[in-house]
């Protein structure tokens, strides 16, 4: 099944633009990356369960995160710095997954707005090189990323 | 005269590696970026006076610093978050002129030890689009920057 979530990497380069279109209206889809609380259900996936263990959503602010398997196991941590945050607009951050080769990356999410009901997210994702960035595409990163969305979807509709 | 900064740009990629050796040991070379009242004597525009408005030196801290002319006009402000702070060894930054047109940079910077008095600077600068790091270098930025550097040489060799 074709993913709802497109991912755009140009052959050569360090960065990839990754868009998806969400039946949310924008001030939703950006509640579902401002919220804490959703944000930690969004990160949730059948095998591990998300916690924010810091949460500064504003210009400057940070975050910190850490997800943990059925056994109490730390699978995923992650952390970062907010560089810009504008509610339902703009936010710029830095992203870093912990103990993994990947470098940091510096993400940037445009939230549009396309009718009263409907929305799209544009992030564009630069890597340290485009090294990394190929390395990441190895991983199921496509798939990983475009569930997680279509988990937002459902959690968000609800609201 | 071959400028000691050295500023490698590799065509059709986005970002730019900068090199530079300092007489100096690398604790100083460290402190020149993470203490404000040293900073504002050397990362000023010419005819500019600089003010370090916030200066988090910490992981997950933010800076901001604004410069005046001599008429006390603003002339530029910047800012930016720290990702990474490790003393005398690293520092991952975002950093941003406001109402500017280069967009948001993305700057590694490595502090390397290269004896006990002399040390490197190695700054991995990654700019939005490849089309912002080649008007970037269209500007005398290298000579600009290597100005700063020799400023901060001399300013850094009181403190030895």
């Amino acid at each position: 099944m074709e993913l709802k979530t497109k991912i755009n990497a140009e052959e050569g380069k360090q960065d990839l633009y990754i868009t998806r279109e969400f039946d949310l209206p924008v001030e939703l889809l950006f509640k579902a990356h401002s919220d804490p609380s959703i944000i930690e259900q969004v990160m949730t996936n059948p095998y591990a369960t998300a916690k924010i263990l810091k949460f500064e959503g504003k210009k400057h602010g940070s975050y910190q995160t850490q997800s943990t398997d059925a056994q109490g196991k730390v699978v995923f941590s992650s952390n970062g710095a907010y560089h810009e945050f504008i509610p339902n607009k703009k936010i710029v951050r830095t992203f870093e997954m912990e103990n993994a080769p990947l470098g940091v990356q510096l993400e940037v999410y445009e939230f549009e707005k396309l009718t009263d009901s409907t929305s799209r997210l544009n992030i564009h994702v630069i890597y340290e090189s485009g090294a990394l960035r190929d390395q990441v595409l190895k991983m199921p990163f496509a798939q990983g990323l475009s569930m997680a969305h279509d988990r937002l979807q459902e959690i968000m509709k609800k609201k | 005269m071959e400028l000691k900064t050295k500023v490698h740009a590799e065509e059709g990629k986005q970002d730019l590696l900068i090199t530079r050796e300092f007489d100096l040991p690398v604790e100083l070379l460290f402190k020149a970026h993470v203490d404000p009242e040293i900073i504002v004597q050397w990362k000023i525009m010419p005819n500019t006076t600089a003010r370090i408005i916030k200066f988090g030196g910490k992981k997950h801290g933010s800076f901001e610093m604004e410069s005046t002319d001599a008429q006390g006009k603003v002339v530029s402000r910047v800012n930016g978050v720290i990702h990474e702070f490790i003393p005398n060894k690293r520092i991952i930054r975002t950093f941003q002129v406001e109402n500017g047109p280069m967009g948001v940079m993305f700057e590694i910077y490595d502090f390397e030890k290269l004896s006990d008095n002399t040390s490197k600077l190695n700054m991995h600068v990654i700019y939005e689009s490849g089309a912002i790091r080649d008007q970037v270098l269209k500007m005398p930025m290298d000579k600009g920057m290597g100005m700063a550097f020799e400023r901060m040489e001399e300013i850094m060799k009181k403190y030895k």
